[in-house]
């Protein structure tokens, strides 16, 4: 008698062979959909393309003429600095999970986690165009706010001082129209920046953590803030690694808020150019969508670097 | 267990949504007549979202469709903002509407050439519903205002859209805030007027304390306002560097700049830079962050008391205002004007304006024939003057009818051609990318000096390379559209050998190798131009 193929023999991998079968549509859509554009876009790099059958080889020149523009070189520092922002913008996230954790009524926690989950159901589009009425500097929120409290006065008062030549008496402030207020106003875009799919992450790997851990922290009498430090955010680690590298993944990538925001040159002075936009720009507004596909693999470069160092240098305890 | 009624409920919810859904479909195909049991269905797309649009497009569709049973009409509306990138991707990946609105510049001679069909066979034929009519044995093209000019790609040597409609510029103003402000409903007679009326409206909002601004304004506004006064003052230095003499925008100023014929200290620049900032200042601020719709919604809540627009606004902004409404054209410096004067040669005529609304024919179009027939009913004079009528935009067709409330838009045909933008009329996407992004300078706060020496820095800076990198694109281009036409070509003379007599090959072939011969002088010319002032326009070396 034969005997038994071990379970991680190759013949007992293909003893099933049909099983197999039933992966290769999903295989089929992927290689479709996410695979060969991305292909494509490797192909298409080389050569100087309209988005056609007809195209030229053009070998690195897509690449070489990158590595001398200053818009895509100038949007790499933007988006930069959005990156900055946006690990600024994680912090009310981690401490509104934590909060909601240390809720002792599991029936408020319920209500405050439905409460998270509810913004979730206004079309993301929506939220921009609420936002973007919110920066008119005639009718927006943001303006009357800062009239109504004497902030602008306050602010008019700071420029002087300072010489910025940006707040003036009498003239409302153009946040989206003036290049030195487009980072700032990207920076309070979202305020105050509770993204609920983070709280609910963040909640998940919380929620992990034993009983026993905070009954021991309690006997050597650490305070709530010493939990904090100590336990929940060395133990939610996993989970800020995770946002991290998406959060790097869709502002190296994103470039939807900008477009809406600022139109397709990135507004005055191209302040909020991000390489994705600039991509867009090439492709759909120069019709160079050769060079766009260049950016897009320089950019994907880049992410892939920026992932790499965040998950070697953010270590993570078990 | 407590929750199963809960889950039935759920999915009974959801199947009756379903059944609903389904029932609501079945019902609207079935009742969909007189097209229920249409065989050829004509799509056309636009991204014309004005109240009184659409409805005009639907009714005259459905009209169509009552002459032709049997055949569909279908109209589809796309956000402007939206619709340069939906087009392309629609027509590359060979899925476009039968028609596609090619309005704005957003279409490339490689995009016209490979997705779009020449009209020259069909414009050269008469209109048939045209028939009866003093225009019924005329070629279609000549019953347009603008005989179909500016259709023609004199590139590829075609006809390559048919326009329905004509947009001039006009300013639109509240006329009870007008009399609430100045005692009276009459519009400024000349252009210090204009600005006198500008300061004087925001000096009675700041005196009552009420956020008024003088002009409207957005994206898509000001150009109306600014590159028209732009005009004004580089109508001599067109007039100069042009290589031909018709009224309509070339390469010549973009030729012009690389040879260093004129650049942004010429005077005429200086005073284009100048007469922007005049206007400019008075545009509600912030307008580089508004859309469209903004600064209408701007000027229908009374905020602002002009809106600079096309004569297209005039029936959506009538429908909407819920005040009178006045309309006057933009006031243009005289030549006796102390600043301005030396650069202008007269009033601005609008003999040359482009016709818009103009269609192209994609290659995919599964109904080309019906298309361009949908086209020549669309454009033949009864129907083009019930289009007038029932969207309130005048009508590309000549001698059509169009309501009395359009009068005011009428082209003014005396007067003197204005001169380049900086836009170069749209034909340099990079330029314009870096004279938009850098406009803030001109309209910033301070003195005049500052403004127009921060803003003349930027554009020396930074627009030569950009125009450099449009005009190479153009380059390519059209080469690629001569490698294109070299087949055509061969084809030709392959024909033409076989059937000697045949006078149509040989014209065919004549054209195309006579469009080719144009086009590579064109290029050539350009690349010649390039090179040999290199040095002086090159981008500087990245640090």
């Amino acid at each position: 008698m034969k005997p038994p193929a071990s379970r991680s023999s190759p013949a007992a991998a293909f003893r099933e062979w049909r099983l197999y079968l039933f992966v290769l549509p999903s295989l089929f859509l992927v290689a479709l959909f996410a695979y060969f554009p991305a292909a494509s876009a490797i192909y298409h790099s080389l050569f100087d393309w309209q988005g056609g059958e007809a195209k030229q080889y053009v070998a690195w020149a897509n690449f070489n003429r990158a590595w001398s523009d200053r818009v895509l070189w100038d949007s790499f520092v933007t988006v930069a600095f959005l990156v900055g922002f946006n690990l600024v913008k994680m912090l009310p996230s981690i401490a509104l999970a934590v909060v909601i954790h240390r809720l002792r009524s599991e029936r408020w926690q319920y209500l405050y986690r439905v409460l998270l989950v509810v913004p979730m159901l206004v079309p993301g589009l929506v939220t921009l165009f609420i936002w973007k009425f919110y920066l008119d500097p005639n009718l927006g929120l943001l303006n009357r706010l800062l009239d109504a409290t004497g902030l602008k006065a306050a602010l008019v008062g700071l420029d002087r001082l300072a010489g910025w030549g940006v707040f003036a008496e009498g003239v409302p402030i153009g946040w989206l129209s003036q290049p030195q207020l487009v980072l700032p106003s990207l920076f309070l875009w979202g305020f105050p920046w509770i993204g609920a799919v983070g709280v609910l992450i963040y909640l998940a790997g919380l929620q992990a953590i034993g009983t026993e851990v905070y009954e021991a922290a309690e006997l050597d009498g650490i305070g709530p803030v010493g939990k904090f430090f100590y336990i929940e955010l060395p133990l939610i680690l996993t989970q800020v690694r995770l946002n991290l590298t998406l959060l790097i993944i869709s502002t190296l990538q994103g470039y939807g808020l900008q477009l809406l925001l600022l139109g397709d040159t990135g507004g005055p002075g191209g302040r909020g150019m991000t390489p994705g936009l600039w991509m867009y720009n090439r492709a759909f507004i120069a019709g160079e969508f050769g060079y766009a596909c260049a950016i897009g693999l320089i950019l994907f470069g880049f992410i892939l670097a920026l992932s790499l160092v965040n998950n070697r240098y953010v270590r993570t305890r078990r | 267990m407590k929750r199963r009624p809960l889950v039935w409920a759920g999915l009974a919810a959801f199947a009756l949504i379903y059944a609903v859904a389904t029932v609501r479909v079945l019902i609207l195909s079935a009742t969909a007549s007189p097209v229920a049991n249409a065989k050829v269905t004509v799509r056309f797309a636009h991204f014309y979202l004005e109240p009184g649009l659409r409805e005009a497009y639907a009714q005259i569709a459905a009209d169509y469709m009552h002459l032709h049973p049997g055949v569909r009409v279908e109209q589809i509306a796309v956000p402007q903002r939206i619709f340069n990138a939906w087009a392309k991707t629609q027509l590359i990946g060979g899925t476009a509407p039968d028609l596609v609105l090619v309005d704005g510049g957003q279409f490339t001679l490689e995009d016209l050439a490979r997705h779009f069909t020449p009209l020259h066979e069909w414009v050269e034929a008469p209109n048939p519903y045209n028939s009866g009519t003093d225009v019924a044995d005329l070629p279609w093209r000549e019953t347009f205002i603008d005989g179909l000019t500016g259709s023609y790609d004199s590139r590829l040597l075609s006809y390559y859209s048919i326009p329905t409609s004509l947009f001039t510029n006009r300013v639109f103003f509240n006329r009870a805030l007008w009399r609430e402000i100045f005692g009276t409903e009459t519009p400024p007679s000349d252009y210090e007027d204009f600005l006198a009326a500008c300061e004087r409206i925001e000096a009675w909002g700041a005196a009552r304390g009420r956020p008024l601004v003088p002009l409207a304004g957005s994206v898509y506004n000001a150009p109306f306002l600014i590159d028209f006064l732009f005009g004004t003052q580089t109508q001599r230095r067109q007039f100069e560097v042009a290589w031909s003499a018709h009224l309509r925008a070339d390469l010549s100023p973009s030729v012009a700049l690389l040879q260093g014929r004129w650049d942004f200290s010429d005077p005429a620049l200086q005073a284009a830079f100048r007469i922007v900032r005049d206007v400019g200042r008075h545009i509600q601020p912030g307008f580089l962050q508004l859309q469209r719709d903004d600064a209408n919604f701007a000027f229908l809540q009374g905020r602002a008391v002009m809106l600079a627009s096309g004569a297209h606004e005039a029936a959506s902004l009538r429908a909407q205002a819920e005040f009178p409404l006045g309309v006057f054209a933009l006031p243009v410096p005289g030549t006796d004007h102390p600043r301005y004067g030396a650069q202008i040669f007269g009033p601005v005529t609008e003999a040359n304006i482009r016709p818009a609304g103009a269609f192209g024919l994609t290659r995919t179009s599964r109904e080309p024939v019906q298309a361009v027939d949908f086209l020549r009913y669309l454009t033949s004079q009864a129907t083009a003057a019930r289009f007038a009528a029932l969207s309130g935009w005048l009508t590309a067709v000549a001698d059509a009818q169009i309501p009395a409330a359009l009068d005011p838009f009428r082209p003014v045909t005396a007067g003197y051609a204005n001169g380049f933008d900086l836009s170069i009329r749209r034909r340099h996407p990079d330029a314009k990318r870096v004279a938009d992004t850098n406009l803030h300078l001109l309209i910033a706060a301070g003195s005049d000096d500052a403004a127009v020496a921060a803003y003349t820095a930027a554009l020396a800076r930074d627009y030569p390379p950009a125009l450099r990198l449009d005009l190479e694109n153009r380059v390519a281009n059209t080469r690629r559209n001569v490698m294109r036409q070299d087949g055509n070509l061969a084809a030709y003379r392959w024909m033409s050998q076989a059937a000697p007599d045949d006078t149509v090959l040989k014209r065919r072939f004549n054209e195309v190798a006579e469009q080719i011969d144009g086009n590579e002088a064109e290029n050539y010319f350009i690349m010649h131009e390039l090179a040999r002032t290199a040095a002086a326009t090159q981008p500087p070396a990245r640090p």
